[in-house]
Protein backbone atom coordinates (compact mmCIF):
# COMPACT_ATOMS: atom_id res chain seq x y z
CA UNK A 1 0.00 0.00 0.00
CA UNK A 2 2.72 2.42 0.91
CA UNK A 3 5.08 1.91 -2.27
CA UNK A 4 1.99 2.35 -3.93
CA UNK A 5 1.35 6.14 -2.59
CA UNK A 6 5.06 6.85 -2.87
CA UNK A 7 5.04 5.83 -6.60
CA UNK A 8 1.50 7.30 -7.49
CA UNK A 9 2.91 10.64 -5.53
CA UNK A 10 6.36 11.02 -6.97
CA UNK A 11 4.85 10.68 -10.61
CA UNK A 12 2.43 13.36 -9.65
CA UNK A 13 5.35 15.73 -8.52
CA UNK A 14 7.43 14.81 -11.74
CA UNK A 15 4.28 15.97 -13.82
CA UNK A 16 3.55 18.58 -12.13
CA UNK A 17 7.28 19.91 -12.09
CA UNK A 18 7.26 19.45 -15.93
CA UNK A 19 4.20 21.57 -16.83
CA UNK A 20 5.76 24.16 -14.55
CA UNK A 21 8.94 24.49 -15.78
CA UNK A 22 7.66 27.06 -18.62
CA UNK A 23 5.73 29.45 -16.58
CA UNK A 24 8.78 29.30 -13.99
CA UNK A 25 10.96 30.53 -17.49
CA UNK A 26 8.46 32.98 -18.83
CA UNK A 27 7.85 35.19 -15.21
CA UNK A 28 11.66 34.70 -14.11
CA UNK A 29 14.12 36.73 -16.03
CA UNK A 30 18.10 35.38 -15.57
CA UNK A 31 19.60 37.75 -13.46
CA UNK A 32 23.13 39.35 -15.08
CA UNK A 33 25.75 41.60 -14.05
CA UNK A 34 25.50 44.41 -16.38
CA UNK A 35 27.80 47.60 -16.92
CA UNK A 36 25.75 50.83 -17.83
CA UNK A 37 27.07 54.72 -18.54
CA UNK A 38 25.02 57.12 -15.93
CA UNK A 39 23.55 59.29 -18.41
CA UNK A 40 22.95 62.24 -15.87
CA UNK A 41 26.15 64.14 -17.00
CA UNK A 42 28.27 65.85 -13.80
CA UNK A 43 27.79 69.32 -12.99
CA UNK A 44 30.74 71.75 -12.68
CA UNK A 45 30.18 75.76 -11.95
CA UNK A 46 32.40 78.03 -10.50
CA UNK A 47 31.35 78.74 -7.08
CA UNK A 48 29.94 82.89 -6.47
CA UNK A 49 30.68 85.00 -4.10
CA UNK A 50 28.10 85.62 -1.48
CA UNK A 51 28.37 89.50 0.10
CA UNK A 52 27.93 89.63 3.77
CA UNK A 53 24.94 91.42 4.47
CA UNK A 54 24.60 94.50 6.52
CA UNK A 55 24.30 94.47 10.43
CA UNK A 56 21.61 96.81 10.66
CA UNK A 57 19.41 98.82 7.73
CA UNK A 58 19.70 102.24 9.93
CA UNK A 59 20.86 105.05 7.24
CA UNK A 60 20.83 102.64 4.84
CA UNK A 61 19.52 102.54 0.91
CA UNK A 62 17.53 99.51 -0.08
CA UNK A 63 16.44 98.92 -3.74
CA UNK A 64 12.97 96.67 -4.06
CA UNK A 65 13.49 94.98 -7.47
CA UNK A 66 9.88 93.46 -9.10
CA UNK A 67 9.77 91.36 -11.96
CA UNK A 68 6.80 92.61 -13.47
CA UNK A 69 4.39 89.69 -12.43
CA UNK A 70 1.49 90.53 -11.02
CA UNK A 71 0.45 91.89 -7.42
CA UNK A 72 4.86 92.21 -7.07
CA UNK A 73 4.48 95.97 -6.95
CA UNK A 74 1.49 95.89 -4.38
CA UNK A 75 3.48 93.26 -2.23
CA UNK A 76 6.86 95.62 -2.14
CA UNK A 77 4.78 99.18 -1.86
CA UNK A 78 4.03 97.46 1.55
CA UNK A 79 7.31 96.36 2.40
CA UNK A 80 8.57 99.96 1.43
CA UNK A 81 5.72 101.31 3.68
CA UNK A 82 6.94 98.64 6.52
CA UNK A 83 10.59 99.49 6.57
CA UNK A 84 9.73 103.35 6.47
CA UNK A 85 7.79 102.85 9.63
CA UNK A 86 10.07 100.55 11.64
CA UNK A 87 14.14 101.36 9.91
CA UNK A 88 15.69 104.91 11.08
CA UNK A 89 16.21 106.51 8.29
CA UNK A 90 16.36 104.23 5.58
CA UNK A 91 16.25 105.15 2.37
CA UNK A 92 14.23 103.42 -0.37
CA UNK A 93 14.06 103.09 -4.11
CA UNK A 94 11.89 101.17 -6.02
CA UNK A 95 13.48 100.27 -8.84
CA UNK A 96 10.45 99.84 -11.44
CA UNK A 97 9.58 103.69 -11.00
CA UNK A 98 13.56 105.15 -11.02
CA UNK A 99 14.49 102.05 -14.12
CA UNK A 100 11.36 100.84 -15.56
CA UNK A 101 13.57 98.68 -18.02
CA UNK A 102 14.09 96.52 -14.80
CA UNK A 103 10.79 95.46 -14.81
CA UNK A 104 11.02 92.15 -16.97
CA UNK A 105 12.08 88.66 -16.99
CA UNK A 106 15.32 88.90 -18.18
CA UNK A 107 15.28 85.36 -20.55
CA UNK A 108 19.35 85.08 -20.49
CA UNK A 109 22.38 84.80 -18.27
CA UNK A 110 23.32 88.53 -20.36
CA UNK A 111 20.62 90.48 -20.13
CA UNK A 112 20.43 89.40 -16.19
CA UNK A 113 24.02 90.88 -15.90
CA UNK A 114 22.40 94.10 -17.49
CA UNK A 115 19.67 94.24 -15.14
CA UNK A 116 22.39 93.57 -12.29
CA UNK A 117 24.08 96.42 -13.48
CA UNK A 118 21.68 98.92 -13.93
CA UNK A 119 20.33 98.06 -9.95
CA UNK A 120 24.01 98.64 -8.70
CA UNK A 121 23.65 101.93 -10.81
CA UNK A 122 21.74 103.03 -7.56
CA UNK A 123 24.76 102.36 -5.42
CA UNK A 124 22.03 100.31 -2.83
CA UNK A 125 23.29 98.79 0.77
CA UNK A 126 20.78 95.77 0.22
CA UNK A 127 18.71 94.52 -2.73
CA UNK A 128 15.32 92.93 -1.98
CA UNK A 129 14.13 91.21 -5.23
CA UNK A 130 10.76 89.46 -5.95
CA UNK A 131 11.36 86.66 -8.47
CA UNK A 132 8.74 84.39 -10.05
CA UNK A 133 5.37 84.10 -10.15
CA UNK B 1 29.50 93.59 -7.38
CA UNK B 2 29.47 93.41 -4.10
CA UNK B 3 25.89 94.19 -3.31
CA UNK B 4 23.61 91.59 -1.17
CA UNK B 5 20.65 90.38 -1.85
CA UNK B 6 17.27 88.98 -0.76
CA UNK B 7 15.24 87.13 -2.92
CA UNK B 8 11.35 86.37 -2.38
CA UNK B 9 9.50 83.68 -3.88
CA UNK B 10 6.60 82.12 -3.32
CA UNK B 11 6.31 78.56 -1.78
CA UNK B 12 5.51 77.17 -5.40
CA UNK B 13 8.56 78.75 -6.79
CA UNK B 14 11.18 78.24 -3.91
CA UNK B 15 12.90 74.60 -5.23
CA UNK B 16 13.12 76.91 -8.86
CA UNK B 17 14.52 79.55 -7.25
CA UNK B 18 16.94 77.29 -5.16
CA UNK B 19 17.91 75.65 -8.39
CA UNK B 20 18.68 78.49 -10.36
CA UNK B 21 20.95 79.49 -7.79
CA UNK B 22 22.52 76.55 -7.80
CA UNK B 23 22.99 76.46 -11.80
CA UNK B 24 24.75 80.02 -11.49
CA UNK B 25 27.47 78.59 -8.51
CA UNK B 26 25.88 79.99 -5.49
CA UNK B 27 25.04 76.92 -3.18
CA UNK B 28 23.35 79.08 -0.60
CA UNK B 29 21.20 82.04 -0.91
CA UNK B 30 19.16 84.38 1.29
CA UNK B 31 15.56 83.46 0.67
CA UNK B 32 12.61 84.20 1.91
CA UNK B 33 9.44 82.31 1.24
CA UNK B 34 6.01 84.17 0.20
CA UNK B 35 2.94 82.04 0.46
CA UNK B 36 1.36 81.07 -3.16
CA UNK B 37 -0.30 82.72 -4.66
CA UNK B 38 0.18 86.48 -5.18
CA UNK B 39 -1.43 86.14 -8.54
CA UNK B 40 -5.11 86.95 -8.69
CA UNK B 41 -5.53 87.42 -4.97
CA UNK B 42 -7.61 90.90 -3.60
CA UNK B 43 -5.18 94.05 -2.61
CA UNK B 44 -6.03 93.19 0.90
CA UNK B 45 -4.52 89.79 0.83
CA UNK B 46 -1.58 91.16 -0.42
CA UNK B 47 -0.83 93.64 2.37
CA UNK B 48 -1.61 90.84 4.66
CA UNK B 49 0.83 88.59 3.28
CA UNK B 50 3.67 91.53 3.45
CA UNK B 51 2.95 92.13 6.72
CA UNK B 52 3.51 88.57 7.95
CA UNK B 53 6.25 87.91 5.31
CA UNK B 54 8.19 91.19 6.89
CA UNK B 55 9.89 89.88 10.16
CA UNK B 56 11.61 87.08 7.85
CA UNK B 57 12.53 89.99 5.24
CA UNK B 58 14.27 91.69 7.79
CA UNK B 59 15.99 89.13 9.41
CA UNK B 60 17.04 87.96 6.07
CA UNK B 61 18.49 91.35 5.54
CA UNK B 62 20.42 91.38 8.47
CA UNK B 63 21.30 88.04 10.28
CA UNK B 64 22.16 85.84 7.28
CA UNK B 65 24.91 84.27 6.84
CA UNK B 66 25.59 81.40 3.86
CA UNK B 67 26.50 78.03 4.97
CA UNK B 68 26.15 75.74 2.42
CA UNK B 69 29.26 75.09 -0.32
CA UNK B 70 29.54 74.35 -3.90
CA UNK B 71 30.37 70.11 -4.49
CA UNK B 72 33.83 69.22 -5.49
CA UNK B 73 34.49 69.14 -9.57
CA UNK B 74 34.36 65.90 -11.39
CA UNK B 75 35.74 65.07 -14.81
CA UNK B 76 33.15 65.25 -17.47
CA UNK B 77 34.35 62.70 -19.82
CA UNK B 78 34.28 59.63 -19.31
CA UNK B 79 30.54 59.55 -18.15
CA UNK B 80 30.56 57.58 -14.65
CA UNK B 81 30.28 53.77 -15.18
CA UNK B 82 27.64 51.47 -12.85
CA UNK B 83 27.32 47.79 -12.23
CA UNK B 84 23.87 46.40 -12.37
CA UNK B 85 22.97 43.14 -11.04
CA UNK B 86 19.41 42.00 -11.58
CA UNK B 87 16.76 40.98 -13.82
CA UNK B 88 17.14 42.53 -17.64
CA UNK B 89 13.44 44.10 -16.79
CA UNK B 90 14.66 46.11 -13.54
CA UNK B 91 17.05 48.59 -15.11
CA UNK B 92 14.30 50.37 -16.71
CA UNK B 93 13.14 50.15 -12.69
CA UNK B 94 16.37 51.43 -11.41
CA UNK B 95 16.38 54.26 -14.35
CA UNK B 96 13.42 55.76 -13.48
CA UNK B 97 13.49 55.57 -10.05
CA UNK B 98 16.70 57.67 -10.16
CA UNK B 99 15.32 60.36 -12.48
CA UNK B 100 17.04 58.78 -15.42
CA UNK B 101 14.04 58.06 -17.76
CA UNK B 102 10.78 60.21 -18.43
CA UNK B 103 8.25 56.89 -17.13
CA UNK B 104 8.67 55.37 -21.03
CA UNK B 105 11.29 52.56 -21.60
CA UNK B 106 14.90 52.95 -22.45
CA UNK B 107 17.16 50.60 -23.97
CA UNK B 108 19.86 50.23 -21.12
CA UNK B 109 23.13 52.46 -22.04
CA UNK B 110 25.59 49.76 -22.63
CA UNK B 111 29.57 51.03 -23.13
CA UNK B 112 29.18 49.07 -25.77
CA UNK B 113 25.83 50.15 -27.14
CA UNK B 114 27.02 53.80 -27.08
CA UNK B 115 30.64 53.30 -28.72
CA UNK B 116 28.44 51.91 -31.52
CA UNK B 117 26.46 54.76 -31.81
CA UNK B 118 29.40 57.12 -31.65
CA UNK B 119 30.62 55.99 -34.85
CA UNK B 120 27.45 58.05 -36.34
CA UNK B 121 29.87 60.77 -35.68
CA UNK B 122 33.48 62.07 -36.06
CA UNK B 123 33.25 64.31 -33.24
CA UNK B 124 34.88 63.33 -30.44
CA UNK B 125 33.49 61.66 -27.47
CA UNK B 126 34.67 63.63 -24.86
CA UNK B 127 33.75 67.18 -26.63
CA UNK B 128 31.65 69.04 -24.47
CA UNK B 129 28.35 70.99 -26.81
CA UNK B 130 27.62 72.71 -23.09
CA UNK B 131 25.51 73.11 -20.10
CA UNK B 132 22.07 72.17 -20.49
CA UNK B 133 19.65 74.44 -18.32
CA UNK B 134 18.23 74.84 -15.64
CA UNK B 135 20.79 71.78 -14.05
CA UNK B 136 23.62 72.74 -16.07
CA UNK B 137 24.54 69.21 -16.66
CA UNK B 138 28.00 69.00 -18.67
CA UNK B 139 26.60 68.09 -22.43
CA UNK B 140 29.41 65.84 -24.10
CA UNK B 141 29.35 63.64 -27.08
CA UNK B 142 29.42 60.69 -25.30
CA UNK B 143 26.81 61.76 -23.07
CA UNK B 144 24.11 62.19 -26.36
CA UNK B 145 25.45 59.25 -27.82
CA UNK B 146 24.24 57.46 -24.61
CA UNK B 147 20.97 59.35 -24.35
CA UNK B 148 20.47 58.27 -28.39
CA UNK B 149 21.09 54.30 -27.34
CA UNK B 150 18.17 54.89 -24.49
CA UNK B 151 16.12 56.47 -26.99
CA UNK B 152 16.72 53.78 -29.93
CA UNK B 153 18.08 55.74 -32.30
CA UNK B 154 19.84 54.86 -35.10
CA UNK B 155 23.94 55.98 -35.33
CA UNK B 156 23.24 57.82 -38.87
CA UNK B 157 20.99 60.07 -37.01
CA UNK B 158 23.81 61.22 -34.70
CA UNK B 159 25.07 64.52 -36.77
CA UNK B 160 20.87 65.70 -36.65
CA UNK B 161 21.13 65.20 -32.69
CA UNK B 162 24.26 66.86 -32.04
CA UNK B 163 23.39 69.60 -34.45
CA UNK B 164 20.03 70.17 -32.41
CA UNK B 165 21.49 70.03 -28.81
CA UNK B 166 24.10 72.43 -30.13
CA UNK B 167 21.21 75.14 -31.51
CA UNK B 168 19.55 74.21 -27.71
CA UNK B 169 22.07 75.24 -26.07
CA UNK B 170 22.83 78.85 -27.67
CA UNK B 171 21.72 82.18 -25.66
CA UNK B 172 19.35 83.11 -28.40
CA UNK B 173 17.43 79.57 -27.89
CA UNK B 174 16.39 80.64 -24.45
CA UNK B 175 16.18 77.10 -23.04
CA UNK B 176 16.16 77.94 -19.68
CA UNK B 177 13.43 79.99 -19.98
CA UNK B 178 11.30 77.35 -22.04
CA UNK B 179 12.37 74.49 -19.60
CA UNK B 180 11.02 76.22 -16.58
CA UNK B 181 8.27 77.93 -17.91
CA UNK B 182 5.05 77.68 -16.06
CA UNK B 183 3.62 77.22 -19.75
CA UNK B 184 3.40 74.06 -21.99
CA UNK B 185 6.70 74.71 -23.61
CA UNK B 186 8.08 72.19 -26.25
CA UNK B 187 10.90 72.06 -28.51
CA UNK B 188 10.26 72.37 -32.39
CA UNK B 189 13.11 71.48 -34.72
CA UNK B 190 12.98 71.38 -38.06
CA UNK B 191 15.59 69.92 -40.54
CA UNK B 192 16.19 70.99 -44.22
CA UNK B 193 18.36 69.85 -46.71
CA UNK B 194 20.31 66.14 -48.13
CA UNK B 195 20.21 64.41 -44.47
CA UNK B 196 16.34 64.58 -44.60
CA UNK B 197 16.02 61.87 -46.95
CA UNK B 198 19.34 59.98 -46.05
CA UNK B 199 17.92 58.76 -42.43
CA UNK B 200 14.53 58.69 -43.47
CA UNK B 201 13.32 61.45 -41.55
CA UNK B 202 9.51 61.88 -42.16
CA UNK B 203 8.51 65.47 -44.18
CA UNK B 204 5.53 64.56 -45.40
CA UNK B 205 2.41 63.20 -44.57
CA UNK B 206 2.16 63.14 -40.75
CA UNK B 207 5.18 63.80 -40.31
CA UNK B 208 5.30 64.95 -36.77
CA UNK B 209 2.93 61.94 -35.78
CA UNK B 210 4.08 58.48 -34.97
CA UNK B 211 5.24 55.76 -37.17
CA UNK B 212 8.36 56.95 -38.36
CA UNK B 213 11.40 55.76 -36.73
CA UNK B 214 13.56 59.01 -37.07
CA UNK B 215 11.31 61.15 -36.41
CA UNK B 216 10.10 59.03 -33.09
CA UNK B 217 13.20 58.36 -31.10
CA UNK B 218 15.25 62.08 -32.09
CA UNK B 219 12.02 63.43 -30.72
CA UNK B 220 12.43 60.79 -27.76
CA UNK B 221 16.23 61.46 -27.25
CA UNK B 222 15.97 65.51 -27.26
CA UNK B 223 13.57 65.01 -24.51
CA UNK B 224 15.59 62.64 -22.40
CA UNK B 225 18.80 64.98 -22.86
CA UNK B 226 16.74 68.52 -21.65
CA UNK B 227 14.99 65.95 -18.11
CA UNK B 228 17.97 64.39 -17.39
CA UNK B 229 21.18 66.47 -17.93
CA UNK B 230 19.47 69.45 -17.71
CA UNK B 231 16.79 68.38 -15.07
CA UNK B 232 13.64 70.11 -16.49
CA UNK B 233 10.86 67.66 -14.55
CA UNK B 234 7.74 68.54 -12.90
CA UNK B 235 7.13 69.59 -10.03
CA UNK B 236 10.13 71.51 -10.18
CA UNK B 237 12.33 73.78 -11.82
CA UNK B 238 9.62 72.38 -14.52
CA UNK B 239 7.17 74.46 -13.46
CA UNK B 240 4.60 73.33 -16.46
CA UNK B 241 1.14 74.13 -15.48
CA UNK B 242 0.28 71.45 -17.46
CA UNK B 243 2.52 70.08 -19.59
CA UNK B 244 2.22 68.42 -23.14
CA UNK B 245 3.04 65.16 -25.09
CA UNK B 246 6.04 66.90 -26.70
CA UNK B 247 7.51 67.02 -22.73
CA UNK B 248 8.18 63.02 -24.12
CA UNK B 249 9.08 63.28 -27.80
CA UNK B 250 9.70 67.16 -29.40
CA UNK B 251 8.47 68.38 -32.47
CA UNK B 252 10.75 67.13 -35.11
CA UNK B 253 9.82 66.53 -38.84
CA UNK B 254 12.09 67.72 -42.19
CA UNK B 255 10.34 70.85 -44.03
CA UNK B 256 8.56 69.58 -47.17
CA UNK B 257 10.90 70.82 -49.44
CA UNK B 258 8.80 68.42 -52.15
CA UNK B 259 5.72 70.37 -52.04
CA UNK B 260 7.84 74.18 -52.28
CA UNK B 261 5.56 76.02 -55.11
CA UNK B 262 8.09 77.02 -58.07
CA UNK B 263 9.95 79.44 -56.96
CA UNK B 264 9.89 79.62 -53.53
CA UNK B 265 12.95 78.49 -51.57
CA UNK B 266 13.73 76.25 -48.63
CA UNK B 267 13.57 77.43 -44.89
CA UNK B 268 17.03 77.10 -44.84
CA UNK B 269 17.40 78.81 -47.67
CA UNK B 270 15.43 81.76 -46.60
CA UNK B 271 18.04 81.68 -43.48
CA UNK B 272 21.22 82.13 -45.72
CA UNK B 273 22.22 78.60 -45.80
CA UNK B 274 23.37 76.95 -49.03
CA UNK B 275 20.71 74.37 -50.82
CA UNK B 276 22.79 71.43 -50.44
CA UNK B 277 23.66 72.29 -46.69
CA UNK B 278 21.99 69.85 -44.46
CA UNK B 279 20.48 72.20 -41.60
CA UNK B 280 18.71 72.00 -37.97
CA UNK B 281 16.55 74.96 -36.49
CA UNK B 282 15.19 74.70 -32.88
CA UNK B 283 12.86 76.67 -31.21
CA UNK B 284 11.11 76.98 -27.83
CA UNK B 285 7.42 76.73 -28.62
CA UNK B 286 3.99 76.86 -27.37
CA UNK B 287 1.79 74.21 -28.42
CA UNK B 288 1.00 74.68 -31.97
CA UNK B 289 -2.58 75.86 -33.46
CA UNK B 290 -3.95 73.47 -36.20
CA UNK B 291 -4.97 76.03 -38.69
CA UNK B 292 -8.40 74.37 -40.50
CA UNK B 293 -9.42 75.87 -43.21
CA UNK B 294 -11.21 73.48 -45.58
CA UNK B 295 -13.14 76.25 -47.49
CA UNK B 296 -11.18 79.31 -48.42
CA UNK B 297 -10.59 79.60 -51.88
CA UNK B 298 -8.63 82.55 -52.78
CA UNK B 299 -5.27 84.04 -50.70
CA UNK B 300 -7.37 87.02 -49.37
CA UNK B 301 -9.77 84.10 -47.84
CA UNK B 302 -6.53 82.16 -46.49
CA UNK B 303 -5.29 85.09 -44.72
CA UNK B 304 -8.32 86.08 -43.44
CA UNK B 305 -8.84 82.78 -41.53
CA UNK B 306 -5.55 82.14 -40.75
CA UNK B 307 -5.13 85.61 -38.68
CA UNK B 308 -8.47 84.96 -36.65
CA UNK B 309 -7.14 81.43 -35.58
CA UNK B 310 -3.60 82.62 -34.43
CA UNK B 311 -4.97 85.86 -32.64
CA UNK B 312 -5.64 84.17 -29.46
CA UNK B 313 -1.90 83.30 -28.90
CA UNK B 314 -1.36 87.14 -28.54
CA UNK B 315 -2.34 86.78 -24.86
CA UNK B 316 1.28 87.35 -23.35
CA UNK B 317 2.80 89.46 -25.82
CA UNK B 318 1.49 92.97 -26.17
CA UNK B 319 1.77 95.37 -23.14
CA UNK B 320 2.44 92.14 -21.47
CA UNK B 321 5.85 90.77 -22.83
CA UNK B 322 6.73 92.81 -25.38
CA UNK B 323 10.02 90.78 -25.98
CA UNK B 324 7.41 88.47 -27.87
CA UNK B 325 6.73 90.89 -30.44
CA UNK B 326 10.23 91.00 -31.57
CA UNK B 327 11.25 87.35 -32.13
CA UNK B 328 10.20 85.17 -34.90
CA UNK B 329 6.94 83.24 -35.23
CA UNK B 330 6.57 79.76 -37.25
CA UNK B 331 3.73 79.60 -39.99
CA UNK B 332 3.97 76.21 -41.31
CA UNK B 333 2.15 76.61 -44.62
CA UNK B 334 -0.06 72.34 -45.50
CA UNK B 335 1.01 71.99 -49.17
CA UNK B 336 -2.56 72.46 -49.68
CA UNK B 337 -3.15 75.98 -48.29
CA UNK B 338 0.84 76.74 -50.07
CA UNK B 339 -0.78 76.35 -53.53
CA UNK B 340 -3.87 78.56 -53.06
CA UNK B 341 -1.02 81.26 -52.32
CA UNK B 342 1.26 80.32 -55.25
CA UNK B 343 -1.20 79.80 -57.99
CA UNK B 344 -2.26 83.50 -57.26
CA UNK B 345 1.15 84.42 -57.54
CA UNK B 346 1.82 85.09 -54.18
CA UNK B 347 5.24 85.21 -52.74
CA UNK B 348 6.34 84.57 -48.47
CA UNK B 349 6.72 88.34 -48.50
CA UNK B 350 3.27 88.78 -49.73
CA UNK B 351 1.89 86.13 -47.24
CA UNK B 352 3.62 87.51 -44.24
CA UNK B 353 2.44 91.27 -45.04
CA UNK B 354 -1.06 90.48 -45.49
CA UNK B 355 -1.24 88.09 -42.28
CA UNK B 356 0.90 90.69 -40.42
CA UNK B 357 -1.97 92.96 -40.88
CA UNK B 358 -5.01 91.07 -40.51
CA UNK B 359 -3.68 88.98 -37.56
CA UNK B 360 -4.80 91.81 -34.75
CA UNK B 361 -6.91 92.13 -31.52
CA UNK B 362 -7.71 95.10 -30.15
CA UNK B 363 -5.65 96.81 -26.89
CA UNK B 364 -8.12 96.40 -24.37
CA UNK B 365 -8.67 92.33 -24.49
CA UNK B 366 -5.35 92.80 -22.50
CA UNK B 367 -5.40 93.03 -18.80
CA UNK B 368 -5.20 96.49 -17.29
CA UNK B 369 -2.14 95.13 -15.10
CA UNK B 370 0.01 93.85 -17.87
CA UNK B 371 3.02 95.20 -16.58
CA UNK B 372 5.04 96.59 -19.62
CA UNK B 373 2.59 99.48 -20.94
CA UNK B 374 5.06 101.92 -21.11
CA UNK B 375 7.48 100.29 -22.76
CA UNK B 376 4.63 98.38 -25.20
CA UNK B 377 3.88 101.99 -25.67
CA UNK B 378 7.41 103.21 -26.68
CA UNK B 379 7.49 100.60 -29.36
CA UNK B 380 4.42 100.66 -30.70
CA UNK B 381 3.09 104.26 -30.52
CA UNK B 382 -0.07 105.60 -28.52
CA UNK B 383 -3.43 103.47 -28.11
CA UNK B 384 -6.91 103.41 -27.37
CA UNK B 385 -8.79 100.76 -25.96
CA UNK B 386 -9.94 100.26 -29.73
CA UNK B 387 -6.33 100.28 -31.35
CA UNK B 388 -5.89 96.76 -33.33
CA UNK B 389 -2.67 95.35 -32.03
CA UNK B 390 -0.35 93.02 -34.43
CA UNK B 391 1.62 89.70 -33.64
CA UNK B 392 4.95 91.20 -33.87
CA UNK B 393 6.33 94.38 -34.88
CA UNK B 394 6.69 94.02 -38.18
CA UNK B 395 6.06 91.62 -40.71
CA UNK B 396 9.58 90.08 -41.43
CA UNK B 397 9.09 88.17 -38.13
CA UNK B 398 6.85 85.77 -39.41
CA UNK B 399 8.55 82.90 -40.91
CA UNK B 400 6.92 80.51 -43.51
CA UNK B 401 7.79 76.75 -43.50
CA UNK B 402 5.77 74.38 -45.85
CA UNK B 403 4.65 71.64 -43.33
CA UNK B 404 3.18 67.82 -43.42
CA UNK B 405 1.09 66.33 -46.69
CA UNK B 406 -1.86 66.57 -48.25
CA UNK B 407 -5.26 67.90 -46.21
CA UNK B 408 -6.39 71.99 -45.57
CA UNK B 409 -4.56 72.13 -42.83
CA UNK B 410 -1.02 74.66 -41.65
CA UNK B 411 0.29 75.47 -38.03
CA UNK B 412 1.47 77.65 -36.47
CA UNK B 413 4.23 77.84 -34.49
CA UNK B 414 4.55 80.76 -31.26
CA UNK B 415 7.43 80.86 -30.06
CA UNK B 416 8.56 81.58 -26.11
CA UNK B 417 9.09 84.72 -24.92
CA UNK B 418 13.18 84.99 -25.93
CA UNK B 419 13.60 81.70 -27.74
CA UNK B 420 14.49 83.10 -31.67
CA UNK B 421 14.95 79.87 -33.99
CA UNK B 422 18.47 78.77 -34.21
CA UNK B 423 19.77 77.41 -36.69
CA UNK B 424 23.26 74.81 -37.26
CA UNK B 425 24.57 73.45 -39.85
CA UNK B 426 24.32 69.46 -39.95
CA UNK B 427 28.00 67.97 -40.30
CA UNK B 428 29.20 64.37 -39.86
Amino acid sequence: MKRRVRGGFGKYLFLATLLALPAIAFSQEAVKEITLINPEGVVNIEPMKINPHPANLEGKTVVLQWNGKQNGDNFMNQIAALLSENVKDIRIIKAWQDAPEVKIISQNPEKSKQLAQRIAAFKPDLVIAGQAD
Amino acid sequence: MGIPTVTLATSEFIGLSKDTALSQGVADMSFVVVPHPMGGISIEEIKQKAKDTFPAILNAATRWKPVAEMPPKKPTYPAERLTFKGAGEDINTLFFEKGWTLGLPIVPPTPDKVAEMLKGTSRKPSDVLGQVPPRMGSLTVELVATHAVMAGCKPEYMPVLIAAMEALLTPEANWRGSATSTGSIGALVVVNGPIVKEIGLAYSQGAASRMHHANASLGYAIDLIVAVVGGSKPPSPKKTTLGSPADFVAWIFGENEDALPKGWQPYHVDKGFKKTDSVVTLMGIWPPVDVVDLWSATPEELSNWFSHAVSPLLSIGGPCWTSQMEQPHIIGLGPEHADIYAKAGWTKDQIRKVIWEKARIPFSSWAKACPNQAAFKEKFGEVTADTLVPITLKPEYLQIIITGGKGQHSHYFAPFPGSSPVSKVITK
